[in-house]
């Protein structure tokens, strides 16, 4: 049996339905059946995602197109599923031909065979664990918009065009990524669960650098709404900070107060998400953790203040800034509603992320990653610009981003990495130099017990290369964040790098 | 020796594991539970491969679109490619039981394209996972059209390199191919492997491979069309030693005789390399013997060992050697180059004069081909030589930037094969890969070296070192940081780390180790979404004259 399904068009290919960029639910739905199909004589339960994604990805470089990446890939997954014989070979590949997905579901099924069940398994259809694969319903979220799809095949050549001429009136040498993303999402369960999401993405950054080398600095903006992105305004944005930064000259190191602007602080964030992994807390590897390996149940600072309780980190799929599908996966367990969630609430801890088995054992309710996440003032607390808290500051420093965030010690949450694209020395409230960049040590969950101001939020651009462990899509998912003006931050050690 | 068929192969390692193993092994613990139980070879479980003509009538098809559609030049590399990841690993309990261990597999089909055009000096990338003649040809002239929309904004491109056109078909030559023995077979294996770190008293061995199995062709209008079936594995054995100890790191090494290569399942044959594992799970206990501080913050001597000097290899001068990033075009990426300007950088004497690092992607390293992912046979080539730069990883597109610095040292501009596509639905790129160290006088051994430190450290099993955007300079905070007082190790000193300059660490070498002190550094780097880069480095030890140590605490 062969499953027509509608060839897919990628960028710049005259697409005049950007609807049809991504697979619909349907043909989703028709390649998922068809999976299930093949499978049917198997006793095993076979939840399937298909996944589709359509990027495109332009590198500017000098005033030259040095990249253009434009993919159309297709991702369909088995995932394991047990009750009553555990499989963990987890199949995937990018193919849909009916005769190929026939011989790869026959070929897994050889690869199995009758084990004893694992206790988080469910063992028969009356399982509480079994019922959490029936039917269920999701979030309505909205995360298309027409204007990004339209856009992957007709903007390129237009901001190409701009952010050159822009950065070269400038008389600076300009590195500049625009991307677009639109994917569709669907996960199967023979039970009777069916999730299907589409969403569209896109952002613009801009490095601009001084022809001697010795001065950067960047912008970026990231939407889903291809509408809000102002190119001009980033580019306005790199060459500024570059700008500012010429005549840079060495501060001594040492613990200072620090303004921390939306893409550092989003750096920050990002890299805290897996502290906040049920499964590394209760095994000391997150800051959450409490007591010894032995305590039963495990302890954690569930229910603990562990930030200023002018603190709010929220993860929510309708979030008007971001978003995300309303349904996810852990550890291969696919289709789990994705529920709102408030993750730090007035600074206390509230949740932690876990998936079905740990759930199910705890008593809690199964909750995605932090991925996305937008961290934000408490109701009621007065915000500030970056202009104001510098402006408050009596001596301090502007941190516009950081290099690539390293976790040194998980259990304390102590990072390191290097300031750059705009490090500047504040006195008496005001930037009086621009200044040499610092390597920093030390932890964001200590950085947020020290909180002096903190600003309005908004959603931060990361770019296309230097990805970490846990990345697998472009662009990132929305990590919201405000700048934020923090005591004793430990700029521990000059930095050479420009 | 000649070569074992399978069956006398795996006759022979159940005897030889038979042998190492009593009581409790490796039936006792998983098999029970192990999710993959089959005699039928690995290779039945996926499809039938695409016949390699198929697929190179696809690449012909995709570059003749592309030229018909106006390319001046088009490539295109199509794969299949499978995957068996197998490996053991703790429980979710996190309670290292025997039975509590699971082992974890996945398993991959791929079938996927990726075909970049040139029009006047642009280029452009386009990629897909539909393999019909008609997908392959509209993504050549999508391709085409792409980069003509693009190619005003190209001002003075650089000539591409000539490379001559090639044709063949190419096999890595494995003994023993992992995709023709059973996952039953794997499983023993590994788990015998597991077994023989287990009798260690006190550490454990934590097995775990990637093996890929390959059918790339590649495709130009040029005229060239190449087939590889290729074999890779990505092998580790770390063991573990358990401190018990709250808050001191256990003592992890990285099995030394267990490396990336481009081999079979032969690399874990015989006897002989499991008494190796043995031995080496057995030298991990004296080191839980040290007494345990932190350092005092100041600058020191070191010493390196084999693997951390791979990996400070790995996470500074490899990325900071590959031309892309010096000409700038990451900028806005991971960042730039310390080894940047290349007028500047080329002939100068930068680092230490025992400094040579070479390039070599011949068998048997990981990653080795026939043809690079442009068609170009790849050569062992010297990136430094006693100490100053003298080549870039440079793809045919921008090896034109060194054309005044091959002429002035009288060698033809070429490329060096060193282009990689990790995939091919990521563009390919020059990349810096299998680097070798040279290393020094015989009879300078790791203790020699340590036995010659007055006040300093030793730097052991380094993995991983954070770099800053430019590579000047960076940090680590390894847990195997040792105090050496007098010679001798005193101290394994915890929640401590180091801070270096680039030029001033490979500057400051003062003695390389001896061939006996080569190891295996390994660097991830994720320099996409989903992408996941591999840079081997094999590398003596070294000792530093000065190194800067800090506390984690600040």
């Amino acid at each position: 049996m062969r499953v027509e399904i509608t060839q897919h068009v990628g960028a710049d290919s005259g697409t005049t339905n950007p609807q049809s960029l991504v697979m619909s639910q349907e043909e989703c739905q028709q390649l998922a059946q068809l999976l299930l199909d093949i499978a049917k004589p198997s006793p095993f339960m076979w939840p399937i995602s298909v996944i589709h994604t359509v990027q495109s990805i332009t590198g500017v470089s000098q005033g030259e197109t040095i990249d253009i990446d434009d993919g159309d890939r297709i991702s369909v997954e088995l995932s394991p599923g047990g009750f009553g014989h555990y499989a963990s070979v987890a199949p995937t590949t990018n193919q849909r031909d009916a005769e190929v997905l026939r011989k790869i579901i026959a070929k897994v099924f050889a690869m199995r065979a009758p084990t004893p069940p694992i206790p988080s398994d469910p063992v028969d259809a009356d399982d509480p664990l079994y019922l959490m694969y029936d039917k269920r319903s999701y979030v309505p979220v909205s995360l298309w918009h027409e204007s990004t799809a339209t856009a992957m095949g007709t903007a390129r050549s237009d901001v190409i065009a701009k952010v050159i001429r822009q950065v070269e009136e400038a008389q600076l040498l300009g590195t500049a990524t625009i991307g677009f993303a639109a994917r569709s999402e669907l996960f199967m369960h023979p039970l009777g669960r069916l999730a299907y999401g589409k969403e569209t993405d896109c952002e613009v950054t801009v490095t601009a650098r001084t022809p001697d080398n010795k001065a950067s600095g960047w912008g970026g903006h990231a939407s889903r709404d291809w509408s809000r992105v102002h190119p001009e305004a980033v580019a306005a944005q790199a060459i500024d900070m570059a700008n500012r930064s010429r005549n840079r000259v060495a501060l001594e190191p040492g613990r200072r107060t620090a303004i921390l602007g939306p893409a550092a602080v989003a750096q920050l964030v990002r890299a805290m998400t897996e502290l906040f992994f049920y499964d590394n807390a209760v095994t000391g590897r997150s800051p959450f953790w409490i007591g010894h390996r032995t305590t039963k149940p495990p302890m954690t600072k569930l229910g603990q203040r562990v930030f200023d309780p002018r603190i709010m980190m929220t993860s929510d799929p309708n979030d008007p800034e971001g978003g995300y599908m309303p349904f996810f996966e852990y550890n291969g367990e696919r289709g789990f509603p994705t529920p709102a969630t408030t993750w730090i609430d007035h600074g206390v801890l509230k949740y932690l992320s876990c998936g079905i088995g740990t759930a199910m054992r705890t008593g809690q309710t199964p909750r995605d990653d932090p991925f996305s996440m937008r961290l934000e003032a408490a109701p009621g607390t007065k915000t500030s610009t970056i202009e104001e808290m510098i402006a408050n500051c009596a001596e301090g420093v502007y941190v516009h981003r950081f290099s690539g965030v390293d976790m040194v010690d998980a259990r304390s949450g102590l990072m390191t990495g290097v300031t750059r694209d705009g490090c500047f020395f504040i006195q008496h409230g005001k930037i009086t130099k621009a200044i040499k960049n610092f390597r920093f040590l030390d932890s964001p969950i200590f950085a947020l017990n020290k909180l002096a101001m903190i600003g309005t939020p908004e959603r931060v651009a990361f770019g296309y290369r230097n990805y970490g462990r846990y990345e697998t899509r472009f662009p990132r998912s929305p990590i919201i964040v405000p700048p934020l003006m923090v005591q004793d931050f430990n700029f521990s050690a000059l930095a050479d790098a420009v | 020796m000649s070569s074992p068929s399978r069956r006398t192969f795996l006759t022979q390692s159940a005897i030889a594991l038979a042998g190492l193993t009593s009581g409790v092994g490796h039936r006792a613990f998983g098999m029970a539970r192990l999710p993959i139980r089959s005699q039928q070879p690995v290779a039945s479980f996926f499809p039938e491969l695409i016949a390699a003509d198929t697929l190179q009538a696809l690449a012909t098809t995709g570059v003749d679109a592309a030229r018909q559609a106006g390319a001046e030049y088009a490539d295109i590399r199509l794969t299949d490619l499978r995957l068996l990841r197998l490996g053991i690993e703790l429980g979710d309990s996190g309670v290292p039981t025997i039975v509590g261990n699971i082992p974890g597999a996945a398993i991959t089909f791929e079938l996927s394209y990726g075909i970049r055009a040139r029009v006047g000096g642009a280029w452009a990338f386009v990629t897909g996972n539909e393999c019909t003649s008609d997908a392959v040809a509209a993504a050549g002239r999508r391709a085409a059209a792409t980069a003509r929309g693009v190619a005003a904004s190209v001002r003075q491109p650089w000539e591409m390199v000539a490379a001559p056109a090639v044709r063949g078909e190419w096999t890595t030559p494995v003994r023993v191919d992992p995709f023709a023995v059973s996952p039953d077979a794997h499983v023993n294996i590994l788990g015998a492997l597991y077994d023989v770190g287990a009798r260690a008293t006190g550490a454990t061995a934590w097995p775990r491979v990637t093996w890929t199995g390959e059918t790339r062709v590649f495709a130009s209008t040029d005229g060239s069309l190449t087939t590889q079936h290729l074999t890779h594995a990505l092998p580790s054995i770390y063991i573990d030693a358990k401190t018990g100890v709250p808050r001191v790191p256990d003592v992890m090494l990285r099995f030394r005789d267990i490396n990336p290569i481009s081999a079979g399942l032969e690399i874990f044959e015989g006897a002989a390399l499991q008494e190796r594992l043995k031995a080496a799970a057995a030298d991990a206990i004296p080191l839980l013997q040290f007494p345990i501080g932190a350092a005092d913050v100041g600058r020191y001597e070191a010493v390196f060992d084999g693997t951390s000097m791979g990996a400070m290899a790995a996470y500074t001068l490899a990325p900071a050697l590959e031309l892309r990033r010096v000409l700038g075009y990451d900028a806005d990426g991971v960042g730039t180059s310390i080894l940047a300007p290349t007028a500047d950088v080329l002939g100068a004497p930068l680092f230490a004069p025992c400094l040579t690092l070479t390039s070599d992607r011949s068998m048997p390293q990981y990653g080795a081909v026939q043809w690079d992912d442009e068609g170009v046979v790849p050569r062992s080539f010297p990136l430094i030589a006693n100490g100053a730069v003298v080549d870039y990883f440079s793809t045919r597109a921008t090896a034109g930037a060194l054309a005044s610095w091959y002429s002035k040292t009288g060698r033809p501009l070429a490329s060096q094969g060193t282009t990689i596509a990790q995939s091919p639905s990521t563009p390919p790129r020059a990349r810096a890969t299998d680097l070798v160290i040279a290393s020094g006088a015989s009879g300078t051994t790791l203790d020699t070296l340590i036995r010659g430190v007055k006040r300093g450290v030793l730097v052991r099993s380094l993995e991983y070192v954070s770099s800053d955007q430019q590579l000047s300079g960076g940090a680590f905070f390894p847990e195997m940081l040792f105090e050496i007082t007098r010679g001798k190790i005193t101290r394994r000193l915890i929640d401590s780390g180091v801070q270096f300059g680039t030029k001033s660490f490979w500057k400051g070498i003062t003695t390389m180790g001896d061939a006996s002190t080569v190891e295996y550094g390994v660097a991830r780097r994720y320099p996409n979404a989903g992408t996941i880069e591999y840079t081997p480095v094999r590398a003596p030890a070294a000792h530093v004259a000065r190194l800067d140590v800090i506390q984690r605490n600040g």
